[in-house]
């Protein structure tokens, strides 16, 4: 379960993250939330054959959301994790 | 633009385009731009998607448009840029926009055929008499009178010559019904209820007549009849048919007499006979002079395709003999023709329908190469004035026949009829009627 295609789970194509790759060189994944920023970072570098600098994380709680199946009438979407890869100057992950 | 062009026979041309990869990038980044630009991608707001983004997701779509609008484009300047004269686009094939994105295409093009026009000012014409003759008058009138022409009853009278028999015959072959034996083409000579017969040698079948010449109303013939060798149903040549004939009625045609009440039905007007043959010699006048008109331009035309020699495009002789050939049917249908014989003659039909429509092929490029030549154009005002009239004619408003002949591609045929009506026009003003030559055939017998 440990396996980077298990722990990236896909490229996280917004404007947001075009803007932060074309600016800081970082470019934002959604991970596993189990993982951890060195797992990531190990991850990264092992699918891409890049170099990382740093990996930065924020947790996000799944959206709460109307499902009668659910006791009390609510359910959740999942919860999950964001991670944001700086890599070294020069290294580039070309997604289009 | 690299442009090699190859000339095929039948009035093929292929043409190998290779458009440079500047000019491809170019149309290219333009459509992307454009679709980047209303592009709704999940996590951009429209616009807002990266290039790299937009092209990839829309790359077949922008490939299409940029192979749309390159191919129309190139080729419209390829043929331009070579002269050539093209009647339509065959095929497109070998279409490829490579990794340097240079772009290359075969187009393969029917072209007009290539022909010297021959000296086409002063064809030399054979004259057709203009003036209308005494007889001519005469005949006019003579058939007017046959066609009201009314039937008298002979009730004791015997049949002769040029009188009408009214009859029931009843035909058999060795004893049986003709029916049976008959082809379908022969069928109606096997048996007839009230049928009217004119008593002349050549009516109906040969010795026919002159079996019953003598009888009288009520009397019952029988006699043989051998169809000879040279029968024009060739089934039927050389059977022997019995037949048993009733006689029903004997009738005698008389011609109304040519009088004042008689020329009132043709000349409300009044005038009396002498104002009616000079009316009807002015009628035979001026159905003449449109037969003469009508001469002169097929003898211009019969002299252009005999002068020219060329090579026809396949697909359009094939296209223009079924409609010919469509044309032809519907023609012989509606004069009562059977199916049955059409379908036997049909490879005269098809033979005469593909000389038709070579000719008429070949008449107008002949004519189209005239007109460009003399610089003979439709302008506007001439085109809706053909329409105006063709509309009338057709009994729809112009607005309606304009939305038909788009749907069905007719406005093209329209605008190529009054220039190929301008060009003789012009070859007739200019053709020379020879004094001392032969009178030429009128159009019916062409």
């Amino acid at each position: 379960m440990n396996e980077p295609f298990d722990l990236i789970q896909t490229a996280r194509l917004t404007e947001k993250s075009t803007l932060l790759s074309e600016k800081h060189n970082q470019y934002v994944f959604r991970v596993s939330p189990r993982a951890n920023k060195m797992q990531i970072k190990h991850a990264i570098e092992t699918l891409f054959k890049k170099t990382v600098l740093t990996v930065n994380t924020c947790n996000y709680a799944g959206k709460k959301k109307r499902d009668k199946r659910h006791a009390g009438g609510y359910g959740r979407r999942a919860h999950w994790k964001k991670a944001i890869v700086t890599l070294k100057e020069g290294d580039k992950i070309e997604f289009a | 633009m690299n442009v090699e062009v190859e000339n095929l026979p039948n009035c093929m041309t292929t043409l190998r385009v290779e458009v440079p990869p500047d000019r491809v990038s170019k149309t290219w980044e333009e459509i992307a731009g454009d679709y980047g630009r209303h592009a709704r991608i999940p996590g951009y707001r429209p616009g807002k998607a990266p290039r790299g983004i937009v092209e990839k997701k829309f790359q077949k779509q922008i490939r299409e448009e940029v192979k749309k609008k390159l191919l129309s484009e190139s080729c419209r300047e390829a043929i331009s840029s070579k002269k050539l004269k093209v009647l339509s686009v065959s095929d497109v094939e070998d279409f490829e926009i490579g990794e340097d994105k240079s772009m290359r295409f075969t187009a393969t093009l029917i072209t007009a055929p290539e022909f010297e026009l021959p000296d086409y000012k002063n064809i030399p014409l054979k004259p057709m008499p203009a003036d209308v003759s005494d007889e001519q008058v005469s005949g006019f009138i003579e058939n007017l009178r046959d066609r009201f022409a009314s039937f008298n009853d002979i009730p004791d009278g015997e049949l002769k010559t040029d009188l009408f028999a009214v009859i029931d015959f009843d035909g058999k072959i060795d004893g049986k019904p003709a029916a049976e034996t008959l082809p379908k083409r022969g069928r109606h000579l096997s048996e007839g209820e009230n049928f009217w017969l004119r008593m002349s040698p050549d009516a109906f079948l040969p010795g026919f007549c002159e079996k019953l010449l003598g009888a009288k109303v009520g009397d019952t013939r029988s006699f043989q009849i051998d169809l000879p060798a040279d029968f024009p149903i060739k089934e039927l040549a050389g059977m022997k048919i019995d037949y048993e004939v009733a006689v029903r009625g004997v009738k005698e045609k008389v011609l109304p007499e040519l009088n004042e009440e008689f020329v009132a039905r043709f000349l409300p007007s009044g005038g009396g006979v002498d104002a009616f043959r000079a009316d009807v010699r002015k009628r035979i006048e001026s159905e003449k002079l449109s037969e003469i008109e009508d001469d002169k331009r097929a003898q211009i035309m019969s002299a252009l395709l005999e002068k020219v020699e060329c090579e026809l495009p396949p697909d359009m002789v094939r296209g223009e003999t079924r409609r010919t050939l469509a044309d032809l049917v519907r023609e012989n249908q509606s004069r009562g023709v059977p199916d049955e014989t059409l379908r036997e003659s049909q490879e005269e039909l098809l033979a005469a329908a593909t000389r038709s429509a070579r000719d008429k092929l070949k008449g107008g490029f002949i004519l189209n190469r005239i007109a460009e030549q003399e610089k003979i154009a439709v302008g506007k005002e001439e085109f809706d004035r053909h329409m105006a009239l063709l509309a009338r004619r057709s009994g729809m408003t112009t607005e309606k026949l304009w939305r038909e002949l788009e749907n069905h591609n007719g406005l093209g045929r329209v605008e190529e009829e009054i220039l190929n009506a301008k060009v003789l026009d012009f070859l007739t003003s200019g053709a020379t009627v020879q004094p001392d030559s032969q009178p030429g055939k009128s159009p019916t017998d062409l």
